[in-house]
């Protein structure tokens, strides 16, 4: 399925990413900047939809061993973001293992069941969802779809690079990136996202 | 996707009432505001989704701080030397080698052995089917007969007509103990009168039991008695004592048709016998049916 509008954007920058890693593996440190800025956004959410709201440190964490294994890595501007997103996504992990925190049993969750309030229409939970309500969107489906909805629209991995990233086979990952996004858009076009609602509407439909 | 037809449609619905936009459906207004979203139905519902996601999740711009403190721990290894490390297996993100080298090389191994695996089934499929008495498929019967059975049969047939009685009676015994074994097999011209008689006898247990016989005995039973109406009276009529007197002027004719029909393994031996055993007007048609497939 069209993965259109992040993987676009995303290939638009992945020739500038590219040229950027390569300076940096010449020990441009300015080049290493602009390819921290180029990815991180998209890391950053990915691990946010990980542990939630200790995304930041991990992603810290996650670039100190970036910055030290970049001399390693070998590819261009996509296999920099598949790269980057196996040692964020371990360091993610790990974090998980240690708090022995399940990424969806955040606070995170409790608020946003709030926050389509009875009163805010339809509208305006489409057209402005708050990244408290995205996450727990995201948060509420199954981790493998979860994951993989996340690496493909919001890192902008293609379909093999996400799998490898999760190490999976690439059918699985793409059933679980449409099962997730199109579970996510029943519930997005039910009133609230909460869980009961969208299942009864999605069925009579 | 038919879900995802309707939902989209209704939020499109939805979305585009207050703007009092004319678009009928899945153009909505979010999408000037993130990704380039111009396409309708299901894909352009689910870019418009990943729009929305990404809207929400990815927020433009850095934290300064930690991004300093990336590129010093950069600096740090670059001074370090650490940028010197030698390329793990999980390092390499070059398309080519992860496209093509990796996958490509288990696929060739798993085709090599899938096809050697398949080869090896096919082989020996053919070896079981050439071998005598290894199949037990219906094409095996005519060609293991001549080698087999017809041979020292059918001298005896054509030989004295007194000898002729022989034959036919161990082989209407023979075929009485395994009718449906006999029927199958098809055991040569010679036992033709024999033949019939267990293929009525499988007939009549069949039909008995409320089912059909075997096909390809139904068939040569059919082609003997000269149409499925009169299987019965045929069936009754050998059975009636019609046995002794067909097989008396058979051996005359049989043998000619039905040793060089054998002979060339042609499944229409059986046909020929089985018709010829009986009148003139049966064995025809046993021939035509029998040549048939």
């Amino acid at each position: 399925m069209g993965h259109g509008g992040e993987s676009r954007r995303t290939q638009a920058f992945d020739g500038e990413l590219g040229d950027a890693v390569a300076r940096a593996q010449q020990g441009d440190e300015a080049a290493f900047a602009v390819a921290y800025r180029l990815v991180q956004p998209g890391l950053l959410a990915y691990v946010r939809g990980l542990v939630g709201a200790d995304a930041e440190d991990v992603m810290s964490d996650a670039w100190l061993e970036i910055a030290r294994d970049l001399g390693r890595f070998k590819g261009d501007g996509a296999g920099f973001r598949g790269w980057t997103a196996t040692i964020a996504r371990h360091r993610a992990l790990d974090h998980l293992r240690r708090q022995r925190v399940r990424p969806r049993a955040s606070a995170l969750e409790q608020d946003v069941l709030e926050l389509p309030a009875p009163h805010s229409t339809h509208d305006q939970a489409m057209e402005a969802m708050s990244t408290e309500q995205a996450l727990a969107l995201v948060g509420g489906l199954p981790r493998d779809q979860a994951e993989a909805v996340l690496l493909r629209v919001v890192v902008g991995l293609d379909g093999p690079a996400a799998a490898r990233v999760l190490g999976k086979r690439p059918g699985a990952v793409r059933t679980a990136a449409h099962r997730g996004l199109r579970r996510l858009a029943r519930q997005l076009a039910a009133d609230g996202v909460t869980d009961e609602a969208p299942r009864t509407l999605g069925e009579s439909t | 996707m038919g879900e995802r037809q309707s939902d989209g449609g209704r939020a499109g619905r939805r979305r585009v009432r207050p703007e009092r936009s004319v678009c009928p459906v899945g153009v909505p207004a979010a999408a000037g505001r993130a990704a380039p979203v111009s396409v309708e139905g299901p894909a352009g519902d689910t870019a418009r989704l990943e729009a929305l996601l990404v809207a929400a999740l990815v927020r433009d711009g850095v934290d300064a701080g930690a991004e300093q403190r990336a590129v010093a721990a950069f600096v740090a290894a670059r001074e370090a030397g650490a940028h010197g490390a030698r390329t793990r297996r999980r390092d390499d993100w070059r398309a080519s080698r992860r496209r093509f080298g990796g996958r490509s090389l288990r696929a060739t191994l798993g085709a090599l052995v899938a096809g050697c695996a398949l080869s090896g089934v096919a082989w020996a499929g053919i070896q079981a089917a050439g071998t005598p008495g290894g199949g037990r498929s219906e094409d095996t019967g005519p060609t293991r007969t001549p080698s087999a059975s017809s041979a020292p049969a059918v001298p005896d047939v054509s030989g004295t007509s007194g000898a002729g009685e022989a034959p036919g009676v161990s082989a209407s015994a023979s075929a009485a103990e395994s009718a449906r074994d006999g029927a199958r097999h098809g055991s040569g011209p010679a036992e033709a009168a024999g033949d019939v008689e267990a293929q009525c006898r499988a007939y009549e247990r069949a039909a008995g039991r409320g089912r059909a016989p075997d096909a390809p005995v139904w068939e040569r039973l059919v082609a003997a008695a000269g149409g499925a109406a009169r299987v019965d009276a045929y069936c009754a009529g050998r059975a009636g004592g019609a046995l002794p007197t067909a097989s008396a002027p058979a051996p005359a004719s049989v043998p000619p048709v039905a040793r060089g029909e054998a002979g060339a393994g042609r499944p229409t031996g059986e046909a020929a016998g089985t018709g010829s055993s009986g009148e003139g007007k049966g064995r025809g048609e046993g021939e035509g049916a029998g040549r048939k497939p």
